[in-house]
C-alpha cells in the first residue's frame, strides 16, 4: 500500500476562525477510510483543500507517487488528476438525462475540442450500462435526472464519481436519504471501490461507519483528535467528550 | 446527418422553416418575383434575419453556457466596421478611378491611395489612412479581418475575465463596460474609423453600380438566410452533443463540472469566442443592408436589447431566440414605423410610435413574470414532452440553476 | 432789430457777472474759447492740443460738460460774434444756452448759427481729456465709466490723469480700481523699463483675466526665421523644426519669408506635366510611364533641365533649407528685463489660477460625488440585501428630480419649494418602491438575471412615459437658484456647455433602437469624442443667425420678451421655462461676447456713457492681442489638424450620407429633446438618450 495522498501542517482560517488547525493526514491506495466528527469539525473543509476548492494558509498537501503539490493545480486538474468528489447535497445536472450525467463524467479527454468533435462510442456506451447497472439506475438512463427521487440522485452521483474512475474518492455522506437496503448497497459499492481505489468517507452515521469496517478518523476542531479502528476510537475519551458534550 | 436531425428534430422544423420563408419572400421580392414587397421591406426581412442570427449567437452564450454577456453588439458593430472599411474603400476608389481617367496624365497608384483618403477622412479632418486600414483595399483579408477582429476581442476580453473568475451579474456590467468603452473609443475621430459619421454608403456594393439595389437586397436576403440557416445548424450541432452537456453543466453549477475535471474557462471562453466571430459574421452581412454603421450602433443598449429579445424568445432554445428577435424587431420597426393604426379611445388618441415603448417595456415585465420560457414555450404545447425540462430555480449565472436549494448552503 | 437787442442784453448779461467771474474771467472758459475762437469752430487733429491744453489747465468747472458736448457736436457758433453756445432745436429756430452757466440766452434761426462738427480724430483727443474731468466727477457712476473707458482702450496718456485722481478719490471700491488700473497701464505703458517692472512684479500677486492679458500681452511675440539669430533681439524662444513645430511648418516659414522655393506638390508636378504634355510624351517620357512617381519624376527633371518648369525641390534641399535657418519667437517688447519680469508674473498668476481652479475642481467633483454616491449606495443595498439588480433606479432618480421640479412650478419661493420637494420627493419614490417591489420584484427573487430583465422594461415604460407626458425641465432648481445667486460666470457657461453633466431623467440609462438608428438625432462630436458645440464655429460661439434659432418662434413679440427679461433682471424668476430659457441662453442677452471683448464684437456699440450697462469684468483687450487670432487670449485658434468642416456633407464625396447627425449616450441637446418633448420634432419616435 503506497502512499497517495498526504497533508502535512495544513491550516486555514476564515475570518480568523481556524476551521482547520495544522491538519496531517495520509491515505494509501487502495485504502479505505471513514472520517467522523461533530458539526463545524472542518470536513467539508477538509475535502476542499484536497479538491483544490479552498487554498490552505499554510501546509502542503502530496499527490501520488510522484509527490506533486496539489496547492499548485486548479480544481479541474486536480480532477483529472483523479481526486472524484461526491457532495453532501446530491448535485447533479438536473436538466438533464440521467445517461448526459454519466457521460460527461465518464473518464475521457477534457479539452474543449476533444469534447466538440467527441463522437459516442461502444466502449463508452457499455461502461455507462454498466455503471448504471451498478447504481441501479438501468431503466433510468433516459430520464432527466431532476425527476429522480433523492436517493436515486444520490445513486447517481455515486456513478459519476465511479464513471470518473479516479483514483482517490472523496464521499461526503453518502447514505444521507437512503433507505436501509439501499445503504447496504452503498456500503458494498464503498468496499468495492475500496480494493482498488483510496476511498475517503465522511460521514455522520455511526452505524454505517461501523459497517464500512475500515480505519477511522476522528476531526475535531480542525484537527485529528484520534485515528484507529472504530471500536478504538470510541474508546477514547476525548472523543466521547466531544460527541457527548462535557 | 440523419440522426443529427433525428435528435434534433427542431433544427430540421426551424430549417425548414426558414426555407419556405425564403421562398415566400424571393417569389414577393421586386427583383425576382412579384414585387408584392418593398425593396426597403426586403431589406428590413434580410436585416431581421441578420438579428436572429446574433439572438441565436446570444442564446448559446446566454441561455446554454449561462453568461449573460451584455456586449456581444459590439462583436456585431466591429464585423460591420471591417466590411464597411472594405465596402468603402474599394467603391471610393472606384469613383477616384473614373474621376481621374478624364486627365490627360493617368494617375500613379500614390495619388489614388491619397485621393482616397482625402474622400474618407476629409470628414474629419484628415487625409491620411490609420494603420487600421491597412487590409482595406483587399476583399479576402478585410473578410478575414471580419472574423479576427471580433474574434480577437472575444477571446482578449473572454481571457482576461474568465481568468479571474468573473461570473453573473459582474460579468454582465463587465462586458457592458467593454462595449460602452468601444463605442466611446470609436467616436472619436483619432480610433481612424471617421468617429460619429460612421461608415457609410455601404449599400452601394463596389462595381455593381448598375445592379439595382432591388436585387442586391434580395442577394443580402439569400446570403443572410445561408448565414442563419448555417449558423443554427453550427450552433445546433454545438449545442446537442457532449459539448452541450457541458455548456448546460457550467450554466447549471459551473463547480460541480469543474470538479468533473474540466476546465470550465476554456470552455465558457470558446463559446464566448465562437459566438462573438459569428456575431461578427451576423454584422458584416447586415451592414450593407442598413447602408451605415457608425458608434451609437455599438452602445450598451443595443447589446441589452440583445438580450431582451432572447429573454422574450425563451432562453435555452434556438429556435426561441431567433424567433425573440424577429418578433421583437419586426414589431418594433411596424410600430415606431407608422405602420400600426392610431387607435382613437374617444378621449385619447393611442399614438403608437409614442406608445411602443411603453408597450415593449410592459411587455418584458410580462413576459418574465408570466411566461418565462418565452413565445418558445408555446411550442411546448405542441410537443409530447417538454424540450426544455423544468427547471429548478432560474438560469442564473449567479448561484446556477439551484440557487434556491443550493444558494443559501454555499454561502 | 431784435439782434442788436440781444446782443446788447448778453452784453448786459456780461456786464453784470462780470465783478463775480472776475477771477475766473481771464483764464476762463469763455475767455480761451474766444482766444482760440478759430481753433474751437474749425478744429484740427493736428492743432487742437494747445487748445484742449488750455481748456484742462484752466480748472474751470464748465470745461467737462463743454468738452463732453463738444465732442458730441452739440456746440454751435453764431455767425454774428462769433459766440459759442449749446443748442438745441426749438421749432425752426435753435434754443441758445450759455455754456457757462447754462442759462438760456435766447433763440437763432438755424441761418445765423453754424454747428461745430470736430472730426473723428479730435473727437478722440477730446474723449481722452474728458476721461481726467470723468475720474473725479463727483458722480461716482461716472468714474467708474471711466475707468472702464481706460480699461477698454487703454494708452499711455492715461496715465497722469488716473494717477491725479487717485489722490482725491473718496470711493474705497472706486480707490481699488484705480489703482489697479494705475498698475496695469504703468505696466505697459510706464515711462522707465524700471517703473514697468515694478508694476509688473505687483500684478503678479493678481488672478484676474485682465490683469492675465496685460501680462499676455507684454509677452507677445512674433514668429521669425533667418540665417542666424538677430542680434539685439529680445528672443523668446528657439524653434527646432520637427520638435516645436513640424518641418512642414518650418518649411512654410521658410517660404513665406522668401527664403525657399516651395516645394511642388504632387498636383503642381502633374499640372506642369500636362502643361507640358507633347505628342503623347512629356520631356522624353512616354505616357506610359507616368503611371508611377519615379517616371513623373524623371519627365519634370526632364523639363527642368529645359528650363521649362523650376527645378524640383528635393528632401535634400528641404532639409539643407530648414537645417541652414534658424526659427524664433521673438518679443515685441525689445527690453528682456521686461519680458522676463512679465513672464515670471504670468507664471506666478497662472501657477494661483491653476490651484483655484484645482479647488473649485475639487468641489464640484465633490459635489458631483455625492449625488453619484447617492444614488449608487441605493443600487448597493438592493442588490447587497435583496439580490435585486433594479435597472430602473435610474428612473427613480427621474421622479425625485421632477418632483423637484413640478415643486418649483407650483412654488416660486426656492427655499421653501425645497423643503416641499424633499419630503414630497421621499414620499413618492417611496411609493413608487413600494409599488414595484408589490407588483413585480416580489415574484422574482432568487432570479436576479430575470428582475434585470424585468426592472429594465419597467425603466424604459417610465423613460417613455416621461418624455411623454412631462417636459423636459432644463437645469435641475438648485443649479438655476445658484444662477440667481450669483453663480458665477464660468461655471453657468459650462453649464451651457455640457448640460448633460447634470443629473437628470436616468442619466444612466439611455435608449435607442439598434434598429432605427437613423431616427437617432445625433450630436456631432469634436476630435476628441467630446459633443461638439452644435454650431461648430471655431471660436466656440454659435453664428448670430443660430443664435436661439429654437427659440424664435416662440417668441411672439419682442416687448414681452423685453418685459419678460427685465422680470428676470430684478430677480424674479416667473416660471420654470424661463428659468431654462435663463439659464441655458444667458438670459436672452449676449453677454458672453460682449463681456470677453470679442474681437468681431463692434466695442463702440456698447458705451457706459450712453448708459449700456456693461457687466464685470471688463476684459483688458489690448490692442494688438485681440487681432492675433494664434495669442488671442480667449479663443486662440485651435491646431490645424482640429478643423473640421461643417455640415450634412461637409461637400465632400458624392456618397449619399442616409444618416442624420450623429449622437447620444445619454447626451442630448436641449433644444432638440425640447421640441422632440412637445412632438415638434418631425420622427424622433426612437428617443437616444435617457435624459432627453
Amino acid at each position: 500500500m503506497s502512499t497517495l495522498l498526504e497533508m502535512s501542517g495544513v491550516s486555514v482560517s476564515f475570518d480568523g476562525f481556524k476551521a482547520i488547525n495544522n491538519l496531517s493526514f495520509r491515505i494509501g491506495e487502495p485504502e479505505l477510510r471513514a472520517i467522523i466528527g461533530p458539526n463545524g469539525a472542518g470536513k467539508t473543509t477538509f475535502m476542499d483543500i484536497i479538491t483544490g476548492k479552498t487554498r490552505p494558509d499554510e501546509g502542503r498537501v502530496l499527490w501520488g507517487e510522484k509527490s506533486v503539490s496539489l496547492l499548485k493545480m486548479s480544481e479541474s486538474q486536480i480532477a483529472r488528476a483523479g481526486v472524484g468528489r461526491k457532495f453532501q447535497k446530491p448535485t447533479v445536472f438536473e436538466a438533464q438525462t440521467v445517461r448526459e450525467n454519466l457521460a460527461m463524467a465518464l473518464k475521457n479527454k477534457r479539452g474543449p475540442f476533444d469534447v466538440l468533435f467527441h463522437s459516442k462510442t461502444r466502449a463508452g456506451a457499455e461502461r455507462i450500462e454498466a455503471i448504471a447497472a451498478e447504481i441501479g439506475l438501468s431503466d433510468q438512463l433516459g430520464r432527466i435526472s431532476g425527476e429522480l427521487s433523492h436517493g436515486q440522485k444520490q445513486w447517481l452521483e455515486i456513478g459519476m464519481l465511479l464513471a470518473q474512475d479516479p483514483r482517490l474518492l472523496l464521499v461526503d455522506e453518502p447514505a444521507a436519504g437512503m433507505t436501509p437496503a439501499e445503504r447496504e448497497h452503498t456500503t458494498d459499492l464503498l468496499r468495492r471501490a475500496a480494493t482498488k481505489h483510496a476511498v475517503v468517507v465522511v460521514e455522520h452515521d455511526m452505524e454505517f461507519v461501523r459497517r464500512l469496517d475500515c480505519k477511522v478518523t476522528v476531526l475535531c476542531e480542525g484537527s485529528v483528535l484520534a485515528e484507529g479502528s472504530l471500536d478504538h476510537v470510541t474508546a477514547n475519551q476525548d472523543v466521547i467528550d466531544v460527541y457527548l458534550g462535557r | 446527418m440523419t440522426s443529427f436531425f433525428a435528435r434534433n428534430k427542431s433544427a430540421a422544423w426551424f430549417l425548414l422553416a426558414l426555407a419556405l420563408f425564403v421562398l415566400l419572400v424571393t417569389v414577393l421580392a421586386p427583383a425576382t418575383g412579384t414585387g408584392f414587397l418593398s425593396t426597403s421591406f426586403v431589406k428590413t426581412l434580410g436585416k431581421t434575419l441578420c438579428l436572429m442570427l446574433v439572438a441565436v449567437a446570444m442564446d448559446v452564450v446566454w441561455g446554454y453556457t449561462g453568461i449573460l454577456s451584455l456586449g456581444h453588439m459590439a462583436f456585431f458593430g466591429l464585423g460591420g466596421y471591417m466590411i464597411g472599411m472594405w465596402l468603402m474603400y474599394a467603391r471610393t476608389e472606384l469613383i477616384i478611378a473614373e474621376s481621374l481617367r478624364a486627365a490627360p496624365i493617368p494617375p500613379t497608384p500614390e495619388e489614388i491611395h491619397d485621393a482616397i483618403g482625402q474622400q474618407i477622412f476629409g470628414v474629419v479632418g484628415s487625409a491620411d489612412f490609420p494603420w487600421l486600414w491597412g487590409f482595406a483595399h483587399s476583399f479576402p483579408l478585410q473578410l478575414a479581418m471580419v472574423v479576427l477582429v471580433p474574434g480577437i476581442l472575444a477571446l482578449v476580453f473572454g481571457w482576461l475575465a474568465f481568468r479571474s473568475r468573473v461570473t453573473g451579474v459582474y460579468l454582465s456590467i463587465l462586458t457592458q463596460a467593454m462595449t460602452l468603452a468601444l463605442s466611446l473609443y470609436l467616436f472619436q475621430n483619432e480610433a481612424g474609423l471617421r468617429g460619429n459619421n460612421g461608415l457609410s454608403g455601404l449599400q452601394n456594393l463596389p462595381g455593381l453600380d448598375a445592379v439595382p439595389q432591388s436585387t442586391i437586397s434580395i442577394w443580402f436576403f439569400w446570403g443572410s438566410a445561408l448565414a442563419l440557416g448555417l449558423g443554427y445548424l453550427l450552433f445546433a450541432w454545438v449545442v446537442s452533443g457532449k459539448m452541450g452537456s457541458v455548456i448546460r453543466g457550467i450554466r447549471d453549477n459551473e463547480n460541480r463540472v469543474r470538479f468533473l475535471g474540466y476546465h470550465v474557462e476554456s470552455y465558457k471562453l470558446f463559446i464566448f469566442t465562437l459566438t462573438g466571430i459569428i456575431s461578427g459574421l451576423a454584422g458584416a452581412l447586415y451592414y450593407p443592408q442598413a447602408g451605415i454603421i457608425n458608434p451609437a450602433e455599438i452602445a450598451p443598449i443595443a447589446s441589452i436589447y440583445l438580450a431582451v429579445w432572447v429573454a422574450i424568445g425563451g432562453r435555452g432554445r434556438l429556435y426561441g431566440a431567433a424567433l425573440g428577435a424577429a418578433v421583437v424587431s419586426l414589431l418594433s420597426s411596424w410600430f415606431t414605423g407608422g405602420g400600426a393604426p392610431n387607435i382613437n379611445l374617444g378621449f385619447y388618441t393611442i399614438n403608437w410610435t409614442d406608445w411602443w415603448l411603453v408597450l415593449l417595456g410592459l411587455s418584458f415585465v410580462a413576459v418574465t413574470l408570466l411566461a418565462p420560457k418565452g413565445i418558445g414555450g408555446i411550442f411546448d404545447l405542441f410537443s409530447r414532452r417538454h424540450a426544455v425540462p423544468e427547471r429548478v430555480g432560474d438560469f442564473g449565472p449567479d448561484q446556477g440553476a439551484r440557487r434556491t436549494v443550493e444558494g443559501e448552503e454555499e454561502k | 432789430m431784435p439782434r442788436a437787442l440781444l446782443s446788447s442784453l448778453a452784453l448786459l448779461l456780461c456786464l453784470i457777472l462780470a465783478p463775480l467771474t472776475a477771477a475766473a474771467q481771464e483764464t476762463g472758459l469763455k475767455a480761451i474759447l474766444q482766444q482760440y475762437q478759430a481753433e474751437v469752430a474749425k478744429p484740427g487733429r493736428q492743432t487742437v492740443d494747445a487748445l484742449i491744453e488750455a481748456l484742462v489747465s484752466s480748472g474751470d468747472p464748465a470745461v467737462p460738460a463743454f468738452l463732453q458736448n463738444w465732442g458730441d457736436r452739440e456746440v454751435y457758433q453764431r455767425k454774428t460774434d462769433g459766440q459759442f453756445f449749446f443748442a438745441s432745436k426749438n421749432g425752426g429756430d435753435y434754443a441758445l444756452s450759455d455754456i457757462v452757466t447754462g442759462q438760456l440766452a435766447g433763440t437763432a434761426p438755424s441761418a445765423e448759427i453754424e454747428q461745430i462738427r470736430p472730426n473723428g480724430g479730435v473727437r478722440r483727443v477730446i474723449s481722452t481729456a474728458l476721461v481726467q474731468f470723468q475720474l473725479s466727477d463727483p458722480n461716482i457712476a461716472n468714474r467708474i465709466a471711466a475707468l472702464d473707458a481706460i480699461a477698454r482702450s487703454p494708452s499711455a496718456d492715461q496715465i497722469e490723469p488716473l494717477r491725479a485722481s487717485i489722490e482725491t478719490e473718496e470711493d474705497p471700491g472706486v480707490l481699488a480700481r484705480k489703482k489697479r488700473l494705475d498698475g496695469m497701464l504703468t505696466a505697459s505703458f510706464g515711462a522707465t523699463p524700471e517703473t514697468r517692472i515694478a508694476a509688473i512684479g505687483a500684478l503678479s500677486s493678481e488672478l484676474s483675466v485682465d490683469v492675465r492679458a496685460v501680462l499676455n500681452q507684454i509677452l507677445t511675440t512674433r514668429a521669425g526665421v533667418a540665417e542666424s539669430l538677430p542680434e539685439g533681439a529680445n528672443i523668446a524662444r528657439v524653434l527646432k523644426p520637427g520638435k516645436e513645430l513640424t518641418e512642414a511648418e518650418a518649411y512654410a516659414r521658410l517660404v513665406s519669408a522668401d527664403l525657399a522655393q516651395p516645394v511642388q506638390s504632387r498636383e503642381q508636378i502633374k499640372a506642369a506635366l500636362t502643361a507640358n504634355l507633347e505628342g503623347g510624351a512629356v520631356g522624353g517620357v512616354p505616357l506610359g510611364q507616368l503611371v508611377s512617381e519615379a517616371g513623373r519624376a524623371r519627365a519634370y527633371a526632364a523639363l527642368a533641365a529645359e528650363g521649362l518648369v523650376p527645378a524640383r525641390v528635393t528632401e535634400e534641399d528641404r532639409k539643407a533649407a530648414l537645417s541652414s535657418h534658424v526659427f524664433y519667437e521673438e518679443y515685441l517688447e525689445p527690453d528682456a528685463a521686461i519680458t522676463d519680469a512679465a513672464k515670471a508674473a504670468l507664471g506666478s498668476v497662472r501657477t494661483r489660477v491653476g490651484l483655484w481652479q484645482a479647488v473649485d475642481f475639487g468641489l464640484d467633483s465633490l459635489s458631483l460625488a455625492s449625488i453619484y454616491f447617492l444614488a449608487a449606495i441605493g443600487l448597493a443595498i438592493t442588490f447587497g440585501v435583496m439580490g435585486v439588480i433594479n435597472m430602473a433606479h435610474g428612473e427613480f432618480i427621474m421622479m425625485g428630480a421632477y418632483t423637484g421640479y413640478v415643486v418649483q412650478q407650483i412654488i416660486p419661493d426656492y427655499t421653501l419649494s425645497l423643503i416641499v420637494a424633499l419630503p414630497l420627493a421621499f414620499a413618492i419614490t417611496f411609493a413608487a418602491g413600494v409599488a414595484m417591489e408589490r407588483l413585480v420584484i416580489r415574484w422574482l427573487y432568487h432570479r436576479p438575471l430575470e428582475t434585470l430583465l424585468a426592472t429594465f422594461g419597467i425603466s424604459i415604460a417610465l423613460q417613455q412615459l416621461a418624455k411623454k407626458r412631462l417636459r423636459h425641465p432644463g437645469p435641475p432648481a438648485d443649479l438655476a437658484a445658484l444662477a440667481r445667486r450669483g453663480m458665477d460666470h464660468q461655471r453657468r457657461r459650462r453649464h451651457r456647455q455640457h448640460p448633460h453633466r447634470d443629473l437628470r431623467a436616468g442619466a444612466g440609462l439611455p435608449v435607442l433602437d439598434p434598429l432605427h438608428p437613423q431616427q437617432d438625432p445625433h450630436r456631432p462630436r469634436g476630435p476628441c469624442g467630446h459633443p461638439e458645440p452644435r454650431h461648430g464655429r471655431l471660436d466656440g460661439h454659435q453664428p448670430r443667425q443660430d443664435q436661439h434659432a429654437d427659440l424664435r418662434p416662440r417668441i411672439r413679440h419682442r416687448r414681452d420678451r423685453r418685459h419678460r427679461h427685465r422680470s428676470l433682471r430684478a430677480g424674479h424668476l416667473r416660471d420654470g421655462r424661463q428659468l431654462h430659457r435663463a439659464e441655458l441662453h444667458d438670459r436672452g442677452r449676449r453677454r458672453c461676447r460682449q463681456r470677453l471683448g470679442h474681437p468681431r464684437r463692434g466695442r463702440a456699440d456698447r458705451h457706459p456713457a450712453k448708459g449700456h450697462r456693461v457687466d464685470e469684468p471688463q476684459q483688458y483687450a489690448g490692442s494688438a492681442n485681440l487681432h492675433d487670432p494664434l495669442h488671442h487670449p480667449v479663443h486662440p485658434v485651435p491646431p490645424q489638424g482640429h478643423r473640421r468642416p461643417q455640415g450634412p456633407r461637409c461637400g465632400r464625396l458624392t456618397m449619399p450620407r442616409t444618416q442624420h447627425p450623429p449622437v447620444l449616450l445619454g447626451r442630448n441637446i436641449p433644444g432638440e429633446s425640447r421640441a422632440a418633448a412637445r412632438g415638434r420634432a418631425p420622427a424622433a419616435p426612437q428617443p437616444q438618450g435617457a435624459s432627453a
